[in-house]
């Protein structure tokens, strides 16, 4: 099983990904912002990191633009989550998958599909 | 000649209206210079000949007759005769001129004494204030503002345009020489009282706005903003009014409906963030729900500790939505009667944020709140002054966009018998020259779409229907402070 960094301010969701990620058999580490989420990357190494966009102090996007500076020292697949939204006329999650996430999921979305999406970018 | 004869001749030479002295028969005898001028004949031309001579044809004829009714009208013969007739030079040119007439008895015979002035320019002058007055009238009949004249104690209608008589629902004949109280009856309290005084003291009433139920439709008030002005007669007195009215009922419709609009507007720039933010408990209960399905699919013995916590955690994410959703109804809702309710200030500033937390993590600002423990409660429509504090904190997030330090601070605090709400950013600040209009309906500093310029007007009129004071203190680089103060509820 794998070892997960999940990235989320939104504490409830952060905690409910974590308790199903858990029950299907997976490692996982919580971070609630972009920078934390840095420090527990280098910190923890993960296989894969579940990044929110709209975060405090650091936000998603920054911290995939961080990730991708360093994604030969730290290799990990991303899938990036948002609620929605959008800044001028680009979309949150546009914008993620054009910095090189490997997947994008809008809350809500159904498990089934997240886990199917990381069964395939882990095997 | 004598002595005697030249002086009274050099006399009447030197005078500087034109003289002319002709016998009963019209013919004259003498020209002086100021005729010769006037004319264009030497007197050498016209000495001798019938003073017909210098009338234009239609009178020409006449001029004996004239002669003749005034010789026999003996009452004309003492004071003399004055009219105005057309004169032709000897160029043939004509020339409108008052001649004064008078007789004079010697021995043997009557001579007439004609002075002469040319009317050219006071005819002129006419000429120019007929027009005048012309072009007023068509300003004052088609002006699409209603105006009157007033003259006298009685304010009678001295002028009234067109506009203003429909908005009486009567016609301009109707006002004509009436007095105000007769013709407007509702005239006596509202308007006549106003009127007394402007003409008592003179100073002008200068946009009074005042609601008003006009004789053909008692059964909706209109809304007027009027100006009286007194004007002085050739006494210096004042005596005359005038008034100018202009209907807003309409205007106050448009301006409602604008109202509505920029609510609509703030609710749009806050709906990207409220789809996010409602999508963050559905997220939740999404994952909470899947995983509840998965237990139950996989567990025989199925852990019901699991499931409960994962349900409670659904109906709390179901809470979580409805409050954002409830939320943004209340604060969308149009017509809403006021409802003063006792509110705890810290609670409604935690409020605010709701829909503007998004915005703020997204702008990346640093919200601080010093809200004041134990603060008494504070009677009001915690609706509006919610809106009031969600515009303020709006406003600081836009001020705060392109500073490098992001910083809101919203405080709370007491001072004797006012609560104090401070919505304070460490913006570039309100510029000296424009601080005394930002409170000003459609006074905006904000790109064309971006902003209404009603928000701080509107949260204005609602602070002071409070009994409140909304303050703005600012220094250029170094940021804006805005100060709500609400009366402690008893």
């Amino acid at each position: 099983m794998a070892k997960i960094l999940v990235i989320d301010d939104d504490v409830p969701f952060n905690d409910a990904l974590k308790q199903y990620l858990e029950y299907v058999g997976h490692n996982v580490v919580c971070a609630f912002d972009g920078k934390q989420g840095l420090s527990l990357l280098v910190q923890t190494k993960p296989d894969l990191v579940i990044t929110d966009i709209v975060m405090p102090f650091v936000d998603g996007l920054e911290f995939l633009i961080s990730l991708r500076d360093s994604i030969a020292l730290f290799p990990c697949r991303i899938i990036a989550v948002s609620g929605g939204g959008r800044i001028g006329g680009a979309n949150y999650l546009e914008m993620a998958a054009g910095l090189g996430v490997d997947d994008t999921f809008e809350k809500p979305f159904g498990m089934e599909d997240l886990q199917k999406s990381i069964e395939t970018l882990l095997s | 000649m004598s002595e005697a004869e030249q002086r009274l001749k050099a006399i009447i030479n030197t005078m500087v209206d034109a003289i002319i002295i002709f016998d009963e028969k019209g013919i004259l005898e003498t020209f002086n210079l100021a005729a010769e001028r006037m004319f264009g004949y030497s007197h050498l031309e016209v000495v001798g000949l019938n003073i017909n001579i210098l009338i234009a044809e239609p009178h020409r004829g006449k001029h004996d007759e004239y002669l003749k009714i005034y010789q026999e009208s003996a009452e004309n013969s003492a004071i003399g005769i004055r009219r105005e007739l057309v004169g032709q030079r000897k160029d043939g040119t004509f020339f409108p001129l008052d001649l004064a007439l008078s007789e004079a008895h010697l021995e043997n015979q009557t001579i007439f004494t004609g002075i002469i002035r040319n009317l050219t320019e006071s005819k002129q002058a006419d000429e120019a204030l007929r027009r005048i007055t012309k072009y007023l009238d068509v300003i004052l009949l088609n002006l699409p503002v209603g105006v009157a004249i007033l003259e006298g104690p009685e304010f009678r209608y001295f002028r009234i345009n067109q506009a203003l008589a429909d908005l009486n629902g009567l016609s301009v004949d109707d006002h004509l020489g009436r007095p105000l109280a007769e013709v407007l009856p509702h005239a006596k309290e509202m308007i006549i009282p106003e009127l007394d005084k402007v003409i008592d003291t003179g100073c002008p009433i200068l946009h009074r706005e005042f609601s008003i139920k006009l004789p053909n439709n008692p059964d909706s008030a209109v809304n007027l903003v009027d100006w009286q002005i007194p004007v002085p007669n050739k006494d210096n007195k004042l005596s005359a009014v005038v008034s100018i009215v202009v209907d807003t009922t309409q205007l106050t419709v448009a301006q409602a409906m604008l109202v509505q609009s920029a609510k609509l507007a703030a609710i749009g720039q806050i709906a990207s963030g409220l789809a996010h933010e409602i999508n963050q408990p559905l997220g939740e209960i999404k994952v909470r729900a899947d995983f509840t399905k998965l237990i139950l699919e996989q567990e025989q013995d199925i852990n019901r500790e699991k499931v409960s916590d994962n349900l409670n955690a659904i109906s709390a994410g179901i809470d979580r939505a409805t409050k954002i959703i409830k939320h943004l109804k209340i604060f969308s809702r149009q017509d809403r009667l006021s409802e003063y309710e006792k509110v705890d200030i810290n609670w409604l500033v935690n409020e605010s944020f709701v829909l503007m937390h998004e915005a703020m993590q997204l702008e990346r600002i640093d919200v601080q709140k010093e809200l004041a423990e134990s603060l008494p409660q504070v009677s009001c429509d915690y609706i509006r002054i919610e809106q009031v504090i969600t515009n303020l904190i709006s406003n600081a997030k836009d001020a705060l966009q392109m500073s490098d330090v992001k910083q809101l601070v919203v405080r709370s605090y007491r001072r004797g018998n006012n609560i104090f709400i401070e919505v304070k950013d460490s913006g570039k600040g309100i510029p000296r020259a424009i601080i005394g209009k930002i409170f000003d309906p459609f006074f905006t500093t904000k790109p064309v779409g971006q902003g209404t310029g009603l928000g701080l007007s509107i949260s204005y009129g609602i602070i002071q229907e409070h009994n409140g004071t909304l303050a703005v203190n600012s220094k250029e680089g170094e940021g804006t402070c805005f100060t709500i103060s609400l009366p402690i509820a008893t």
